[in-house]
């Protein structure tokens, strides 16, 4: 069985060529990543380089998606490779070969692929790491490059355990040909009714069970709930793909058909090539489902990102999202001479004082107070709520509403503040309010607070229109030289800190999950090369009847597009759906949806569609239709 | 311009024939190895005509019958169809032609299994972007019976049920010449003849061109001439065949 495999492969070493490919890149990142750690280890015990171990943990996980992308490539290869050959396979079976030949047959093709690639793959890892060390010497001194035997090790095996492993379905599938269902070629991918209503069973229970386990990530909160979230989301996830072969069809169908609509007279190639896409129900949901797991995880990272990006007010300081904050530095009040001259520099716009205290009210329990103007104080803050803010009367007391739902107070209700019953004059948006409870006049407040005393514990200034914040701060600075028990938080320059390093995270996860994407890629290339090879009869006819070779082009083009459309769409949905749940669970987060990542992403996915048809289309086009015609 | 004389004969006798070869010759490989599966063939084929092309296997008939529909480039000579000269154009324009002026019936049916057996029918046209023309559509449809399996995909129907979709497929745009490869090839006797009742209808009743290749002396029988083909050449030509006289030609050739 092993000179016939060996000698098949021989005989179309295309075939296999983009599988191979995909090993050394998921291979090789990992690989990479190992070394890479190994060697900054060992820099660091040398010449007390910066320890970079902590990053090998996240890498490594990062690669795990690439192998696992790659896993569901390499199963599509070897799975439309059996349906192909089922003819080739029978015939053996006919002539003898027992089930047990023909499944070590498929595997050991596997192992042949599982590794030339792995050792490519460790060879592009040791390549890439070395490369990267070069450049991280510059700043910090030499890295030694280490390859240790257990990198070697842990590649091959992991490389060889994800080909091969991938591979005992389809050779499973395989077994099941029998020596006389030779005369006609089975659709791959239709599964038994039986078998399908299990998967659908089993899909729809895991997505039940994960969208519970979201909903559970949620009220639990911040700390565990994120972790629960992560669970859940990977269970849910484990369902969609079940689901797979009943969800994308459909989606590729409506796909098509708007894609058609907007085609104009191109639109017999897009039908055309949306009716080949759904034709293997079970491939083209692998094929796009390894492009969704990228896509999953680009947009849900990004998504958590951006929205801490939009949150940055709550993470930094959830009351004070001016640009300055004075407070003192031991507990008391500021003085007042101090806020005067900060708020008459000219590089100081709009300012405030704010008192707090923590009162025990009748109404609402104990919550937070804020004394404060709450019309210069909604201008700073940017508050928004039901009202008009102006005309809150002097005495009245603004609410979050929030606070005000769960107590089912309004607007005229009372509460009692300092012992004083106050009537409720506004209710504050609680999203825009990023704190839960009460907020009073400073007049009022300094009246009833015995914590007045000592003056605001916190005056918040913006800069002046058309002053930069560096120099509205340096000015600031300068003026607080007189009084040193006074501290002076920047925002501006913490929000920008913080903003830089999202961009560089998300710059660098973006970069890594990209390989999961590239390998998704050459998935579809994959599967539509060999679906070209399966088709070539077909494609024949067509161009006999008309089809011209940009048709041709154009039908595979739109395939490949289409498959990666739906691909990027169902990342899309699903990674926001668990960014979504991931935000909830941590208090206080601003959800917001990266419409220009979402956009990017979809036109990035089209594009390498078309990039990854190329080469298959070409060839299709290539095809004399007699040569095709003549194909038995 | 110089010789109008010429031309004006030329055109004339386009209109005569749907579609001739001049000097036809193909040539597979090259040095030792060279096959000459066409040999300086010269062979016209008159509109509104049953044709069958005939001849032992290896007699080059299928490579005429690829070049005189466009499907394969000659090594010399030219092919006239409908008074274009083939030889000049690229891949584009001869795909264009066959779309729209050349109808095909292969042996092994080939109807797009994703496609039902109306939008097989509809191919053509759909490549071009055209609309079928409501009566022509309901006529070719009738004829072939396809009526109640408009709605079915090529896996739902009989062998004979495909063909008979096949030969709508290849008259739907009403084309200058229909060529059908072996078109029995594939079916029972009793649909064989039904399909073979239908080419010859295509032509009597509707005025069609047929070329068919075929080695079936029985298939053969129902066009109104055989050409008989030997070694990449012409060797003979029965008009008005019968079965007989066709094993009679066949035995020529084989002595």
């Amino acid at each position: 069985m092993f000179g016939i495999t060996m000698a098949r492969l021989r005989a179309h070493p295309r075939r296999l060529v983009l599988t191979t490919v995909v090993v050394v890149l998921s291979v090789g990142f990992t690989a990479g990543t190992l070394i890479l750690a190994d060697s900054l280890n060992q820099a660091a015990s040398l010449q007390e380089m910066p320890d970079a171990k902590h990053l090998e943990v996240p890498l490594l996980m990062l690669g795990a998606v690439a192998l696992i992308v790659a896993a569901f490539v390499i199963a599509n290869t070897f799975r439309i490779l059996v349906a192909q050959r089922t003819r080739e396979l029978a015939l053996l079976r006919t002539v003898g070969a027992t089930r047990r030949q023909v499944r070590t047959g498929v595997l050991v093709e596997a192992a042949v692929v599982g590794a030339l690639g792995s050792a490519a793959g460790l060879a592009l890892g040791a390549v890439s790491a070395a490369g990267i060390g070069r450049a991280l010497s510059a700043d910090h001194g030499s890295m030694p490059l280490v390859v240790s035997a257990s990198t070697v090790v842990a590649s091959m095996l992991v490389g060889m355990l994800v080909t091969v492993g991938s591979a005992v379905a389809p050779a499973a599938a395989a077994t099941r040909v029998a020596p006389l269902a030779a005369v006609r070629a089975v659709p791959d991918g239709v599964d038994s009714p039986g078998a399908r209503r299990r998967q659908t069973g089993v899909g729809l229970t895991l997505i039940a069970v994960g969208v519970a386990g979201l909903g559970l990530g949620v009220s639990v909160g911040l700390g565990a709930g994120i972790v629960v979230v992560v669970f859940a989301a990977a269970v849910c996830f484990l369902g969609i793909l079940l689901l797979g072969p009943r969800i994308v069809p459909p989606m590729l169908r409506i796909t098509g058909a708007l894609a058609g609509r907007a085609a104009g007279r191109g639109r017999s190639t897009v039908e055309l090539a949306t009716a080949n896409s759904v034709r293997h129900p079970r491939r083209a949901a692998a094929t796009s489902a390894a492009l969704m797991i990228g896509v999953t995880m680009v947009i849900g990272f990004v998504t958590v990102a951006e929205s801490a990006r939009a949150s940055v007010g709550v993470v930094l300081d959830a009351r004070v999202p001016a640009d300055f904050v004075l407070s003192p530095v031991e507990p008391g009040g500021l003085s007042d001479e101090a806020i005067r001259a900060v708020d008459d520099l000219p590089e100081t716009g709009a300012s405030v004082e704010l008192y707090t205290a923590i009162v025990d009210t009748g109404e609402v329990g104990t919550v937070e107070v804020l004394g404060t103007d709450l019309q210069r104080w909604a201008q700073i803050a940017q508050l928004d709520g039901d009202g008009n803010i102006a005309d809150i009367a002097a005495g009245d007391v603004a609410i979050d509403g929030g606070t005000a739902d769960e107590f089912g107070l309004g607007v005229g209700d009372t509460v009692t503040v300092f012992g004083q019953e106050l009537p409720i004059g506004y209710i504050v948006d609680t999203r825009t309010m990023y704190h839960t409870g009460l907020v009073l006049a400073p007049a009022t407040f300094r009246a009833l607070a015995p914590e007045a005393a000592s003056g605001p514990e916190y005056f918040a200034v913006d800069t002046a229109d058309g002053v930069s914040p560096s120099r509205a701060h340096a000015a600031i600075e300068e003026t607080l030289q007189a009084w040193p028990d006074i501290m002076l938080r920047n925002h501006v320059e913490a929000k920008e800190r913080l903003n830089r390093g999202l961009d560089q995270t998300v710059s660098v996860v973006v970069a890594i999950l990209g390989v999961a994407v590239i390998i998704a890629v050459i998935g579809i290339a994959n599967t539509l090369s060999l679906s070209v090879h399966e088709r070539r009869r077909e494609i024949g006819v067509l161009r006999a009847v008309g089809l011209t070779k940009a048709q041709t082009m154009r039908l595979l083009g739109v395939e490949a597009v289409l498959t990666a459309l739906v691909g990027a769409l169902t990342g899309v949905t699903v990674g926001v759906g668990f960014a979504y749940a991931a935000v909830l669970s941590m208090e206080r987060m601003i959800f917001v949806v990266p419409w220009g990542y979402v956009a990017l992403t979809f036109v990035v996915a089209g594009a390498l569609g078309a990039v990854a048809a190329l080469g298959p289309a070409r060839r299709a086009a290539r095809m004399s239709p007699v040569v095709a015609l003549a194909t038995e | 311009m110089t010789i109008p004389t010429d031309r004006h004969t030329k055109a004339a006798s386009a209109v005569a024939d749907a579609v001739r070869a001049e000097a036809l010759t193909k040539i597979y490989g090259t040095g030792d190895t060279a096959v000459r599966a066409l040999d300086h063939v010269d062979v016209s084929f008159r509109a509104g005509r049953f044709t069958a092309i005939m001849g032992p296997s290896g007699s080059g008939k299928s490579t005429l019958m690829h070049c005189l529909a466009g499907l394969d480039a000659a090594t010399s000579g030219r092919v006239v169809l409908g008074g274009t000269d083939l030889s000049g154009l690229d891949d584009t324009a001869l795909t264009l032609l066959r779309r729209d002026r050349v109808g095909f019936v292969f042996q092994a049916f080939n109807l797009l299994p994703t496609l039902d057996a109306k939008a097989n029918v509809l191919l053509p046209l759909r490549l071009a972007g055209r609309q079928p023309e409501p009566e022509w559509f309901d006529t070719v449809v009738d004829v072939l019976g396809l009526r109640d399996r408009l709605g079915h995909r090529p896996s739902e129907l009989s062998g004979g049920q495909q063909q008979r979709a096949a030969i709508a497929r290849a008259l739907i745009t009403r084309p200058d010449v229909v060529f059908a490869d072996e078109p029995t090839g594939n079916l029972d006797s009793r649909s064989g003849i039904d399909v073979l009742d239908l080419l010859r209808t295509s032509v009597r009743d509707l005025g069609h061109t047929v070329v068919m290749v075929t080695h079936d002396p029985a298939a053969a029988a129902y066009a109104d001439r055989v050409v008989l083909l030997a070694d990449g050449r012409v060797a003979g030509e029965i008009d008005e065949p019968t079965v007989d006289t066709v094993i009679d030609g066949l035995r020529e050739l084989g002595g």
